[in-house]
């Protein structure tokens, strides 16, 4: 199938959005993340903007965008009305949490609820955007359950993995975070794997035979074709690629969306514990350093024999190096945040380059039976 | 309402459709150019192209003859295959569209869309298992056969004219235009002594249109309808090197300077 880049955008953008508001209404109805409007301006803010860019960008693949409210009318049958009302819905629960988290900071149980209800509309808007591809037996290779949960799966993991960087400020050390992340990019990789092994072995069953009725006569081969240009239909259904490409962009996918990042979300929640250590060994230390002055100042100034201005002299050498060793530990914590904050940031670019590989391929790897009339022999 | 019309049990419901003899269609087009022609100015209208005169044309078509190879050695052979839509009973394309402008007449089957109110979100297209479907990308909305709803209900033509172009126009007679709802109906009484077919059957959405096989091929002379007499001939031919024994004057010649 094509893969139209307005698609591709508004699966991506708008999943992992999605995935973010479902997040943040479980976490901070659970109590998980503090109740500050920064965070859930900056929060809210970024999953909103991933929704709505994404499903913006899915009306510039419509021949008529400006129709757009009619594609609500149609909830009983189609799967793609039912994504866009669950779209539309989940703003409700969006706006309720936004104005909550934000202005009414201090009193959390009156929008607390709000977060469950969204986390739910997302599940289902996803849920639904899976539907389209996955109610189709025209696409073999889409039609099943696999391709739902594959898209449930990665709009958890990157939610999670944006969640991951933006929490950092609120809690510098939190290893719920990081073990969400690492399990969506799990959940991810294995609804993945667990595609691709069907999309591999699960199609064929339709053939060019049974696609003219033909077969009693035969083999059945495309003889002449019925135009000598290119048309709709071979632009769309027929996109080609070859095989060995769809291999390594499949290792590609495997690499930079799920390893890279998990190592980098691993990394960070490394040099986060660390530096937690640092921060709270580093009070102690000044604590003693701050100690170790004050004696060496009531030496010095209580000093008479020359025996004990010498000790005097090195208690004073003795209180410099420890507060230079408590300097030294406050440097660390806030080099070690530093470096968590960087590779957590970090394992945002690789995921989200290679989920657009990912959906990228989702589109041209998928094969319409409609290509048995032109001369393919399976689909 | 792009939910399907409610079956009615019992009541005969109008199902109108084509069948297409796949035994005599030779491949001519006529039926496509004659559909283009016609429903260039019809309910559809315009179907537009694209690069009309340029390098690569391309353009919005209902109806292709696809040709196909089948079998293999001295008994495969060239079956001419025309598709247009085939108004299914249970089509995808109207049950996936978003807007309800993709739809099916309770009236008599045919499966419509409102171009008024299509976004172009073209998955109709993709539901389609046939290719049915034709992106008008000029205008940004989808069309498709309409059986051509403009002619078989058309007062102002005679009676004999109100079928489908491609049935009016076929040379061979390869086409046939009825009521498949109606077990009596001749298109009826064909599919059900030809073996009528549905195409990918195994998806289940039940096409109107049927296709009828080609028929068993003859090998015979005497299964052509030629005369008998000329089986000693084509079993002198078959005899080989000694056909030519006891030839005379020139070819009698050749033949005793060739066997020398």
């Amino acid at each position: 199938m094509h893969p139209a880049y307005s698609v591709i955008f508004f699966t991506t953008a708008s999943g992992t959005g999605y995935g973010l508001l479902g997040l943040l209404g479980i976490l901070v109805a659970s109590g998980h993340l503090p109740a500050d409007p920064v965070l859930g301006l900056v929060g809210l803010g970024l999953a909103m903007a991933l929704i709505t860019g994404g499903l913006l960008s899915s009306m510039a693949h419509l021949g008529h965008p400006e129709r757009f409210l009619r594609a609500l009318t149609q909830w009983r049958s189609s799967w793609l009305s039912r994504e866009g009302v669950a779209s539309i819905l989940t703003y409700g629960p969006l706006a309720w949490l936004g104005i909550g988290w934000v202005f009414f900071a201090d009193a959390p149980e009156a929008w607390r609820l709000a977060g469950p209800i969204a986390a739910v509309l997302c599940l289902i808007t996803v849920w639904c955007t899976g539907m389209i591809y996955a109610s189709l037996p025209t696409v073999p290779q889409w039609h099943t359950v696999r391709t739902n949960w594959a898209y449930v799966a990665l709009a958890v993991a990157g939610g999670a993995l944006l969640l991951n960087v933006l929490r950092l400020p609120w809690a510098p050390f939190e290893p719920l975070f990081a073990i969400m992340a690492i399990v969506g990019l799990a959940l991810g990789w294995m609804a993945k794997e667990s595609y691709w092994r069907h999309a591999d072995s699960g199609t064929g069953r339709i053939t060019a035979e049974s696609a003219t009725g033909l077969g009693a006569l035969g083999k059945v081969r495309l003889f002449e074709s019925p135009h000598t240009q290119s048309s709709y239909l071979m632009q769309e259904m027929g996109y080609r690629l070859a095989r060995r490409h769809a291999t390594r962009l499949r290792t590609l996918v495997r690499v930079l969306l799920f390893a890279v990042p998990a190592i980098l979300v691993v990394v960070a929640a490394l040099f986060a514990n660390a530096a937690s250590g640092a921060a709270d060994r580093a009070p102690g230390l000044d604590q003693a350093a701050a100690q170790q002055r004050s004696a060496a100042l009531e030496l010095v100034a209580t000093a008479q024999t020359k025996e004990e201005e010498d000790r005097a002299a090195l208690a004073v050498v003795m209180a410099d190096a420890a507060e230079s060793a408590a300097a030294a530990e406050h440097a660390s914590a806030a080099n070690l945040r530093m470096l968590g904050i960087i590779a957590a940031l970090l394992a945002l670019f690789p995921a989200g380059l290679g989920l657009i590989v990912e959906r990228w391929l989702f589109f041209a790897e998928a094969k319409h039976v409609v290509t048995l009339y032109y001369g393919a022999e399976r689909a | 309402m792009t939910s399907l019309p409610r079956q009615t049990d019992g009541g005969r419901r109008k199902k109108l459709g084509l069948v297409i003899d796949l035994d005599i269609c030779v491949g001519c087009h006529a039926c496509a150019v004659n559909c283009k022609e016609w429903n260039d100015g019809g309910h559809s209208a315009p179907l537009t192209d694209q690069e009309p005169y340029g390098k690569d044309v391309s353009g919005v078509w209902f109806n292709r003859i696809h040709s196909y190879e089948c079998g293999d050695g001295p008994t495969s052979r060239t079956v001419h295959f025309p598709k247009s839509c085939l108004h299914c009973e249970t089509p995808a394309c109207v049950t996936v569209c978003p807007t309800g402008a993709s739809y099916k007449r309770e009236e008599d089957g045919i499966v419509l869309v409102n171009a008024d109110t299509c976004i172009g979100c073209k998955l109709c297209s993709w539901a389609c298992p046939y290719g049915a479907r034709e992106y008008d990308q000029s205008d940004g909305v989808m069309k498709k056969c309409t059986l051509c709803i403009d002619r078989i209900y058309n007062e102002n033509l005679e009676e004999v004219d109100r079928v489908p172009a491609c049935v009016s126009t076929c040379p061979v007679s390869a086409r046939h235009f009825g009521d498949l709802g109606d077990p009596d109906s001749d298109v009826s009484h064909l599919v059900t002594e030809r073996g009528g077919f549905d195409l990918m059957a195994e998806l289940g959405y039940q096409p109107v249109n049927k296709y009828l096989p080609p028929r068993p091929r003859k090998d015979k002379s005497g299964a052509t309808g030629t005369g008998d007499a000329l089986t000693p001939l084509a079993e002198l031919a078959a005899a080989g090197s000694d056909s030519a024994a006891g030839a005379k004057g020139f070819l009698g010649w050749v033949d005793r300077m060739l066997s020398a």
